[in-house]
């Protein structure tokens, strides 16, 4: 699990243009939304195009994002139970 | 009418990179600046050298126009979401990419950085004609409203070319 | 305004009351006899019920206002007939000496000549001389400061003069308009296809429709989609009317916010076909016109930039009228993109509706032209217009309404609510849209102002959609009606609104187009049928 978070992590950094920022500054566990990282509503369709792209996960609206994107923890354990590639 | 206060900026394939350091420089705790594309990167940073030598600053106000120009619209950053679309094998349109196409983006992040509520508009044009230029920007005037312009040219055709020349116009 | 022309000029077809702000019976000159920098004439018939008359004989105080209105009507001939700017004097003089020999009576006509000694800016220095039949009867010097901020009365505006649209509904505004007031739409489902591999519902255009028009009207191969459309649909515009679009006091405004993006598909096309300003140069090229057009690109609110833009350069007098058109083409580009903002909605989409469920994309191509003139009854005048920012983010509206508030509010200014017949929205059927729309409605005071959106028919036209929902707005208000909102049942907005899926009656004249666009930009326009206030 804690390597599939560093991966999120570095994706993230990439997907979402965190340019100053490094996987150490991400808290595994801290909410990505509202206060964390500051993320607006075009970086959740980034992170579900994420999802699609290196996991073959197709979620079909922003609101089912919502708690998978809770933090990257949430996320990992979304994307281990339901990764296609 | 007049101008107040000019700033230009001109690069070729270094562009990228120098935009980075005159942002790190002259701006610095903006982290929005890493997700625009060129063209945006281009005018935010050419504003903001414009502006800080604005004293004192204007920040929220419904005063003031921006009115930007160039030849290329947002060609720059269509072709990087057409690569996104190209291969319908490899087909993963991406929304933080198309949400820069379109070339008045840049005058909104202009607004947002400094509360700007007045009018914000693009115009498109083949031959760069500074009098032309001058001549619109100038008609934001006609608005009552309006008692300053931020206006110029901001073209970025592809991340290889960089061209800014950006004034405060006063009525 | 060179000698030659000047000697050749007709000035008897100068009526005086447009060059000069005063009105009976203060009106010192009667006809402009000729003009030259240094040089102007007038002549006077001294009259009995003009107010500086006093035993039938004319005043001291009426022969220097008289001199001075001559160095008014210089200025305001430059200013109307050289300059092409809105005459505007009003002055104050000071007497350097002035010598009457003899007071004119009724029934005389005093022929005046000013020379211009000195000019300073708004600062006149003029030797004057006054004759009459009998030979001199005053001369002197005067100094003449003009006052540019008091501007005459002219009672121009600008005015509609034609329009079209091209759309799947029709090639013409009446078309147009049965279809939407019969409910009609071409909003339908796409299937995915290998190239777009999601589904979408929109309005588009059959291009084999157009293709009669296009024969008809001489549009070759050498023209994209996008040109051709709005080449049509200028060109049965300009049908209408009589104007010579070659002329350099017409001018193109035209509005897009992606041209010609589809061609990026083609690897082996030259990137300057692409461009906006190129297409723009073909298409004012192809009516002969030789200026260079002003070419918008302001996302969505694109229409209704071009023409606010169109009418501040006929009242700045830069131009006698405005080609305003606009187009978007919907293309892979454009389609993936909003499925990449999962905007769109898998039906037809319900504007300000409970169930709503996101945008369909659309295709049109509508003009309307603009001239500068005195409007008779039944004129639609642009009055008023402003853009303004949200300065909140790029591409989600304001959750004020922030933007769309100001927009509504510099652009009403004190018109009276009541008397408009309409407020036509935005109205995309997106969740923020929408809903942010209605909160800026009851921050300006609209509420009670029936309300609609014209998405149901059309889709989201983009760079068209500011002209060709001003034009139904026109065509409905025309008939007494306001459009319904086809998709609307049940409302889905904090701020109540009065909007109705059926046509609803009006008796009003007047209405406000609102748009909003990415980039935070909003933008709001006020019509008016007729001329009186």
């Amino acid at each position: 699990m804690e390597e599939l978070i560093l991966e999120l992590k570095n994706r993230i950094l990439e997907a979402l243009k965190l340019e100053d920022m490094t996987p150490e500054d991400i808290d595994s566990d801290a909410p990505l939304f509202k206060d964390g990282l500051g993320l607006d509503s075009i970086d959740a369709l980034e992170l579900m195009l994420l999802l699609e792209k290196n996991y073959g996960i197709k979620l079909k609206s922003p609101a089912e994002g919502k708690e998978i994107f809770k933090s990257v923890r949430t996320m990992a354990e979304y994307v281990a139970a339901n990764r296609v590639k | 009418m007049k101008k107040v206060l000019e700033t230009r900026l001109s690069f070729g394939a270094e562009g990228a990179e120098k935009l980075v350091e005159l942002y790190r420089t002259h701006v610095g705790n903006y982290p929005k600046f890493f997700k625009m594309d060129p063209l945006c990167r281009l005018g935010f940073v050419a504003s903001e050298m414009l502006l800080n030598q604005e004293n004192p600053r204007k920040y929220d106000c419904e005063d003031r126009a921006i009115v930007l120009f160039n030849r290329s619209a947002s060609l720059a950053d269509d072709s990087a979401y057409q690569k996104t679309i190209r291969d319908p094998e490899d087909y993963y349109p991406s929304p933080a990419v198309f949400v820069y196409t379109l070339p008045n983006i840049v005058t909104g992040e202009i607004a947002i950085r400094n509360k700007y509520y007045g009018e914000s508009s693009f115009y498109v044009m083949e031959e760069r004609d500074d009098e032309l230029m001058m001549r619109t920007a100038a008609l934001a005037f006609r608005d009552p409203a309006i008692t300053s312009v931020l206006a110029g040219w901001v073209e970025c055709p592809d991340p290889e070319h960089y061209e800014a020349d950006l004034f405060i116009l006063e009525k | 305004m060179t000698d030659g022309q000047q000697k050749s000029f007709d000035f008897s077809k100068v009526e005086i009351g447009g060059i000069l702000p005063q009105r009976v019976p203060f009106v010192m000159v009667s006809r402009l006899v000729s003009f030259s920098y240094p040089r102007t004439v007038t002549e006077f018939d001294v009259a009995g019920e003009n107010a500086f008359i006093q035993d039938g004989k004319l005043l001291r105080e009426g022969l220097i206002e008289n001199v001075a209105q001559t160095c008014a009507a210089r200025i305001g001939f430059i200013n109307k007939y050289i300059l092409h700017k809105p005459v505007n004097i009003g002055y104050v003089c000071a007497v350097n000496d002035f010598r009457i020999s003899r007071s004119p009576r009724i029934g005389e006509t005093l022929v005046t000549t000013i020379d211009v000694t000195s000019e300073f800016g708004t600062i006149l220095v003029v030797s004057a001389e006054v004759c009459s039949d009998t030979g001199i009867i005053a001369e002197g010097s005067m100094t003449i400061a003009l006052d540019e901020s008091r501007t005459v009365e002219v009672p121009e505006a600008v005015v509609k003069i034609a329009d079209n649209i091209i759309s799947p509904l029709g090639t013409t505004t009446e078309a147009n308009y049965r279809a939407v007031l019969e409910g009609r739409s071409a909003l339908r489902h796409y299937p995915a296809t290998r190239e777009l591999p999601e589904a979408f519902f929109a309005s588009l255009i059959d291009e084999s429709s157009l293709s009669e028009g296009y024969a008809s009207f001489g549009i070759g191969n050498g023209y994209t989609r996008f040109e051709r459309r709005i080449i049509l649909s200028v060109a049965k515009a300009l049908a209408q009317t009589d104007l010579d679009p070659a002329s350099d006091r017409v001018l193109f405004v035209i509005s897009s916010t992606k041209g010609n993006v589809e061609l990026l598909e083609d690897p082996g096309e030259p990137i300057e076909n692409e461009r906006l300003g190129v297409s723009a140069l073909k298409i004012a090229s192809f009516f002969g016109n030789k200026v260079t057009p002003l070419v918008v690109s302001n996302a969505c609110i694109s229409g209704l930039c071009a023409q606010i833009a169109a009418m501040r350069e006929l009242t700045a007098g830069n131009f006698d009228a405005a080609v305003v058109t606009g187009s978007d083409v919907q293309s892979r580009f454009i389609i993936s993109g909003f499925q990449s903002f999962k905007a769109l909605s898998d039906e037809a989409c319900r504007p300000f509706d409970a169930d709503r469920k996101g945008l369909n994309l659309g295709e049109a191509a509508a003009t309307m032209i603009f001239k500068r003139k005195e409007p008779s009854e039944g004129d639609w005048c642009l009055l008023r217009g402003a853009i303004r920012n949200d300065a909140n983010h790029i591409s989600g509206p304001s959750r004020t309404g922030e933007g769309s508030f100001r927009a509504l509010r510099a652009a009403l200014g004190d018109f009276p609510s009541d008397e408009l017949a309409l407020v036509s929205v935005h109205g995309t059927s997106t969740a923020y849209n929408d809903e942010m729309e209605s909160i800026a409605l009851d921050r300006a005071g609209l509420v009670n102002v029936p309300v609609n959106s014209l998405k149901g028919y059309y889709g989201h036209t983009m760079g068209a959609a500011g002209i060709l929902e001003s034009i139904l707005s026109m065509a409905s208000i025309d008939d007494g009606k306001v459009l319904g909102t086809r998709g609307y049942s049940r409302c889905g907005v904090s701020c109540p609104v009065d909007m109705s899926p059926v046509p609803r009656k009006t008796d009003k004249k007047a209405f406000v187009k609102l748009l909003s666009g990415f980039g935070g930009c909003n933008a709001a326009a006020l019509f008016r049928k007729g001329g009186e206030r």
